[in-house]
């Protein structure tokens, strides 16, 4: 009995390592290109690079403009990120608590709608829109748009978890003499840092890696996120593969830390966003 | 009272508002532009012409759209099956093998998830690369020479290449929503099955995936929005090449508004792309749908 167990728990850890390995190494394997001359890469294509060779990262940054695009990145995500919190919350919080009868059902109406609509069949009318409105030249094309997108999916994390605090909380401050507005900031803001971790991660990640709307918007100037980069590194260089990929590694690093230290709300997020969304 | 009243609707106006104005802007007023559109004729300079359903039986008629669309219908529902599936046996067994030494599986699986698609689909040009890519390296290694092959050239590798990168890159999520609702089953539950005898398959069986069936549909639905996706790995990966093989609706979308200026057929095309999307949704819901429980 106590060997078949063993043996059970055995196959099982074997088939999970399996995966574990296959989802591992594309990514360790970039890691290490990330610090091999081409040369060793054609020679020694599996192996630890004999020699680190940092210059890769130092190329990738300034010769191929990486550090460029990492800036504009940096900006425009943040950004987008601090604006979507700011007004998810607000919007959350009317939806959970100041209910206004027709207001809030239209405004639930509108969020379950745009969860429907592939977000493909808006990015040309969208661009028509924004020439129209002048708006194609710099950081605004980008960060307005990621923050419509962003916010319906923030606006629900934050109303399901309004819901989950309790009415008394609230009612004792207002008896107290606090306004609307001193609630939210005072009591409300507080207690929401899950839900504003959650989302924080969420649009930090999706708006990271957008490329559609970035190459669409920016197609005809030199200004640009980091996918954008990413990519036209590829199509100029595309045998580099050392500095190649210490570009992508560039990219992805600032989400593993992120990922490694706030794995949990990121799940949360993933649930609390799905079971009612 | 009156006068609270108004308040209150004023207060919830204007809280609503500056997020709104954003969503209204990036996401309603395209969209609705775009229905419009799909109903028109028009290039970008001629004055707009109002043409009804001309645009939507030439869509029928395009053998290029119909193929894109065969392509984003299979690689979202092949993914979406193989995700799910193996997410959920993962599940399960990162579910026997007890909380801490799952943790750090489930950290590595769910990485992928939040890597860019852009960069997956960079990550494995590396793979598929016909010269130096890793997976005809390994074949040469172990002696499958004649199985080496220009994966994402050849038109028969090319559509599998996409879905099992899909795979790679979605699997992670179903696999945590599944592992969280395994371990929201009461104990008691398995110990009642394992004092009748049921061996850890029966329980998982018997017991268990009943329970968790509303979680694996929602992981469905999940994966399925996801995978429905394509424009980044897509482009990455090939530009719909070989010869628009593997062609998808976005792709072929933008191609169609940005290089030939023919806005208001792309605009039918996402009209009915979405309209597929709601469909397949639904049809996936009613699959799964059944009895949830409460514990």
């Amino acid at each position: 009995m106590n060997f078949k167990r063993n043996a059970t728990d055995f196959i099982c850890r074997a088939i999970v390592l399996c995966f574990v390995l296959v989802t591992l190494y594309p990514i360790i394997f970039v890691g290490l290109t990330s610090l091999k001359a081409t040369s060793e890469f054609y020679s020694n294509i599996w192996g630890i690079p004999k020699v680190f060779k940092w210059s890769n990262y130092d190329s990738a940054w300034t010769t191929s403009r990486i550090g460029v695009y990492f800036r504009t990145s940096v900006i425009v995500v943040g950004v987008s990120v601090f604006v979507i919190l700011i007004c998810g919350a607000l919007a959350g919080y009317a939806l959970s608590r100041l209910k206004v009868r027709y207001v809030s059902a239209a405004a639930v109406a509108i969020i379950l709608a745009t969860q429907l609509m592939p977000l493909e069949s808006v990015i040309m009318p969208l661009y028509l829109l924004m020439s129209k409105m002048k708006l194609l030249n710099g950081y605004l094309t980008l960060i307005l748009p990621y923050i419509g997108w962003g916010l319906p999916m923030t606006i629900l994390i934050y109303k399901n978890y309004f819901d989950t605090i309790p009415r008394e909380l609230m009612e004792a401050a207002r008896i107290d003499g606090c306004s609307e507005l001193q609630c939210f900031f005072r009591i409300a803001m507080p207690i929401m840092k899950p839900a504003t971790a959650t989302n924080a991660i969420f649009n930090f990640v999706g708006l990271w890696g957008e490329l559609l709307w970035a190459s669409v918007s920016t197609a005809t100037s030199r200004f640009g996120t980091l996918p954008i980069g990413i990519v036209s590194f590829k199509q100029q260089f595309s045998t580099d593969w050392g500095p190649m990929s210490a570009a992508i590694c560039i990219v992805i690093l600032p989400l593993v830390f992120l990922f490694a230290f706030l794995q949990k709300y990121f799940v949360q997020g993933l649930s609390s966003g799905a079971v009612k969304g | 009272m009156r006068k609270r009243k108004r308040d209150k609707l004023l207060l919830s106006v204007g809280f609503l508002l500056p997020a709104y104005v954003f969503v209204f802007f990036a996401f309603l007023i395209p969209g609705i532009w775009n229905i419009v559109l799909s109903f028109q004729e028009w290039d970008g300079f001629h004055e707009k012409e109002f043409v009804f359903l001309d645009n939507y039986r030439k869509a029928f008629g395009d053998a290029l759209f119909l193929r894109s669309l065969k392509n984003s219908v299979m690689i979202a529902v092949i993914t979406m099956i193989g995700a799910t599936l193996l997410g959920l046996f993962l599940a399960m067994m990162i579910y026997r093998l007890g909380k801490k030494e799952g943790a750090f599986y489930r950290l590595i699986i769910f990485m992928p998830s939040m890597i860019p698609v852009s960069i997956i689909g960079l990550l494995f040009t590396f793979i598929f690369n016909s010269d130096m890519g890793l997976l005809n390296q390994l074949l040469r290694l172990i002696g499958l020479e004649n199985l080496t092959t220009a994966w994402l050239e050849n038109s028969a590798t090319v559509l599998w290449c996409i879905i099992f990168v899909g795979i790679w890159r979605l699997l992670g999520m179903p696999m945590m929503l599944c592992f969280v609702a395994l371990q929201e089953v009461p104990s008691t539950l398995l110990e009642a099955g394992k004092m009748d005898g049921a061996t850890y398959r029966q329980q998982m069986t018997h017991i268990l995936l009943p329970l968790i069936r509303p979680t694996i549909g929602l992981s469905m639905i999940f994966v399925l929005l996801n995978a429905f996706k394509t424009y980044d790995l897509v482009y990455v990966l090939t530009k719909g090449g070989p010869a628009n093989l593997s062609m998808t609706v976005p792709i072929y979308m933008q191609k169609t508004a940005f290089t030939y200026s023919k806005f208001s057929y792309s605009s039918t095309m996402g009209v009915l792309m979405a309209v597929v999307v709601i469909a397949v949704v639904l049809v996936t819901k009613r699959v799964m749908k059944g009895e949830s429980y409460e514990f």
